[in-house]
């Protein structure tokens, strides 16, 4: 099972590959061929998963990276320099790519029912196997490379699908942004990388992990900061979260994936495979773990006045990744792992449900929604779980994993970032119940969209039911069996020192009910406020809003957005405008017309040269001459033959008067 | 020697006569005269020479003769050519003949 875990990213790639190219001559335009492919990952997953935990010895490899099974091929070689492809499964990415399959199953069954009979139908499925493909390839990867490439790919496949629907201006520009904002990050984490590798000499992290920590550890806060922002840019941290927001205009299955199971995801999954180069740097932890608290308070506050359902969920998306991004900063990444896999399923799900509100009423505002509970019977119940689950309601699974990073960061005695997490848990219980109110309950603010709306097909409603399963219950499942999600995901010692240390502290100091207890304040709080905000208008939130004008618009501000387009302006405009300046005086008046001009001067002299000396002198000249001379000697040839004979007479004379010696 | 000097000194003037008349005479007969007369000076001092000089051979002599061949062959050509520039240029005065002039 585990020899052939290569399977799993190699058969949505070649699915992808073959609905590029043969899709339209299959039924459905190829699109079961990438579910078929999905499905067979899944299954093999689950088995793998299943099959070490019963059977841990599998992980044949003890490395200082906890055990793991690896398989890796020769690609090429540069110099000494071998490059392999291989195969790394241990617990984290045994888990990784059980969320994965499941996810990108789960969107792709639903794409056949939400995208039925939109433009380009086939090609959406491959790049949705293209962008799972590219995901499975970075959580298998057992190297730098190999992992760079399935993130880079990513990126490619986020630009293709945000900007899927081409022909509206704002879908191809967010598909820009996207790519253009993640790339930024990928130039630090591209860099961290050629450090890395320059500073071990080695690609492979179980080789870089076990027998290089020494090295590493002089420039390992540089590199772990470098590797941070890919991170940044990838998992939409502060400051280059700006493309998530714009990433809406893709369409809503795509929303799912990238915010559930493939793209964000690789930004946490990276700090969790490089978790021993940080764990060498506490100055990298702690600037990790305030960006994300950063992050997570941030996002949360910008989701409280949203309107778009779906910005809604973006801005949860980025505050959830400042959490999971938070849990990795205070040293504790299978908190941040743990959070990273319960929301996949619950953010997937309320995506998916998103998707089938819109679906049915043609519009992403909730101001124009309310009580579709009534009519979407299924996605109100379904998205109902998944709300219950991201606002950490007591026995859901995002309880369990909220808490277990909120637990992190008071243990390390962060109280400060305490303080933001619990107050961006808060934040969450309120901006998500009210996005629930507004669109399932109350009365339909808008009767025409209303009376038209229906609930989905199936292919739409199984996934929601499929997701609300471990959205509900992965949590309890790990808690009531006595499984922490630590045995699942083992890591580096140093970092499995962290937990464990962290685990004493909580037993010595009781903190386990203060975090308990600041979780369940922060949902119960949120729960309140929201509820009496919207159920009950009291305060009405819009009196609200217009009695705090500032609040208000400082809370719907993009801030940095603004801030980009200037530093765009200042790096790019200035400078474009600096070498099309460039271009026009040095390039085109100096080069290509000097150019001219020079050649119009050579031209000239050339000219000079060939009338006067090559045509006056030698060629007429030359004519003139022999005139000159014909002429002259002309005289000579009278034509009297006599004058000719005297000639003769005389010159024989002289030659006589010669040979007898007259002259000497 | 007295003999020979008499006989070349008569061969200089014939000489000199054929000479003058060849350049002087405007009349193409007159210049072939002229010729002629310069042809026979040199006969005359073959035939004087051979018999003064070397009185046992006839080297000269047969010189002579051929020269004399040669003289009436070139009489023949030069008066067909006088002949002919009569016809076409009806004249036989050699200032009205310039034909090669350059």
């Amino acid at each position: 099972m585990l020899e052939h875990a290569y399977l799993i990213p190699l058969l949505p790639l070649a699915a992808s590959l073959l609905i590029l190219f043969f899709g339209k001559r299959l039924p459905l335009e190829g699109a079961f061929l990438g579910i078929l492919a999905a499905g067979w990952g899944l299954i093999q997953s689950i088995a793998i998963l299943v099959s070490i935990y019963v059977h841990p010895e599998l992980l044949t490899n003890a490395g200082a990276s906890g055990p793991f099974f690896e398989m890796s091929w020769d690609w090429f070689s540069v110099g000494f320099t071998r490059l392999e492809v291989g195969v790394l499964i241990d617990g984290m990415s045994a888990m990784m790519l059980a969320v994965v399959t499941l996810v990108s199953l789960l969107v792709q069954i639903y794409s056949v029912g939400y995208q039925h009979g939109k433009e380009r139908f086939g090609r959406f499925f491959a790049y949705l196997s293209f962008f799972t493909a590219a995901m499975l390839i970075l959580v298998v990867s057992n190297n730098l490379f190999q992992f760079f490439m399935g993130w880079e790919l990513m990126g490619l496949c986020s630009y293709l699908l945000i900007g899927f629907e081409f022909e509206r201006p704002a879908a191809a520009y967010a598909g820009r942004k996207a790519f253009i904002t993640t790339r930024i990050g990928d130039l630090g984490f591209y860099l961290g990388l050629l450090l890395l590798f320059t500073t071990t000499g080695s690609l492979n992290f179980n080789i870089i992990g076990s027998e290089h920590l020494g090295t590493l550890a002089p420039v390992a806060t540089l590199i772990a900061l470098l590797l941070l922002c890919g991170t940044i840019g990838k998992s939409a941290q502060v400051p280059l979260h700006v493309w998530l927001p714009d990433a809406m205009e893709g369409p809503t299955p795509v929303s799912a994936l990238i915010h559930a199971a493939t793209m964000v995801a690789a930004g946490v999954f990276l700090l969790a495979r490089f978790h021993f180069v940080f764990a060498l740097s506490e100055m990298a932890l702690t600037v990790t773990a305030w960006v994300g608290g950063i992050t997570a308070l941030g996002a949360a506050l910008s989701a409280l006045t949203a309107t778009d359902i779906k910005k809604v969920l973006a801005y949860s998306t980025i505050s959830q990744l400042g959490f999971m991004v938070l849990g990795m900063g205070v040293g504790d990444p299978t908190a941040g792992l743990f959070h990273l896999t319960t929301h996949a399923y619950f953010k997937a799900l309320l995506f998916l449900g998103a998707g089938s509100v819109i679906h049915a009423v043609h519009t992403n505002e909730m101001p124009l929604m309310g009580g579709l509970a009534k009519k979407l019977v299924f996605t109100s119940i379904t998205m109902g779980v998944a709300w219950l689950a991201i606002i950490g309601f007591p026995f859901t699974s995002g309880f369990y994993s909220k808490e277990a990073i909120l637990g992190a960061v008071y243990n390390r005695h962060q109280y400060v970032l305490f303080g933001i997490a619990a107050f961006s848990a808060f934040l969450t219980t309120f901006y998500m119940t009210r996005m629930m109110i507004l669109t399932f309950y109350g009365t339909p603010r808008d009767a025409h969209r209303f009376g038209h709306a229906h609930e989905s097909g199936p292919s739409m409603t199984i996934p929601l039911m499929v997701l609300a399963v471990p959205s509900a219950f992965l949590g309890l499942l790990f808690h009531s069996h006595g499984l922490s999600f630590d045995k699942w995901v083992q890591l580096t010692g140093k970092a499995a020192e962290h937990t464990a240390h962290a685990a004493e502290a909580a037993a010595g100091h009781g903190g386990h009910y203060i975090v308990l207890g600041a979780s369940l304040a922060a949902v119960s709080l949120g729960l309140v406020l929201s509820i009496a905000m919207y159920v009950f208008k009291t305060p009405d939130p819009a009196r609200l809003a217009a009695a705090l004008p500032g609040v208000y618009r400082l809370l719907n501000d993009r801030f940095f957005d603004p801030f980009y387009v200037k530093i765009s302006e200042i790096f790019c405009f200035l400078p474009a405008r600096f070498l099309s300046a460039f271009d026009y005086i040095v390039i085109d008046q100096g080069a290509v017309d000097g150019v001219g001009r020079l050649g119009g001067m050579l031209s000239r002299v050339h000219r000079w040269w060939d009338d006067v000396v090559v045509d006056g002198v030698f060629v007429n000249g030359l004519g003139w001459a022999a005139q000159k001379l014909g002429a002259g000697v002309r005289a000579l040839q009278s034509g009297a033959a006599q004058a000719y004979l005297l000639a003769t007479a005389v010159g024989v004379f002289a030659l006589v008067l010669w040979a007898v010696g007259v002259f000497g | 020697m007295s003999g020979l000097f008499g006989y070349l000194l008569i061969g200089a003037i014939l000489l000199a006569l054929g000479i003058y008349g060849a350049l002087a005479r405007r009349n193409l007969l007159g210049v072939l005269i002229g010729i002629e007369l310069i042809f026979n000076a040199a006969n005359i001092n073959f035939v004087a020479l051979n018999r003064y000089l070397h009185p046992g051979q006839s080297l000269g002599q047969a010189a002579a003769i051929f020269v004399i061949a040669l003289a009436a062959a070139e009489a023949v050509v030069g008066l067909a050519l006088v002949l002919t520039i009569y016809r076409n240029f009806r004249t036989v005065l050699s200032e009205n003949l310039n034909l090669l002039k350059g």
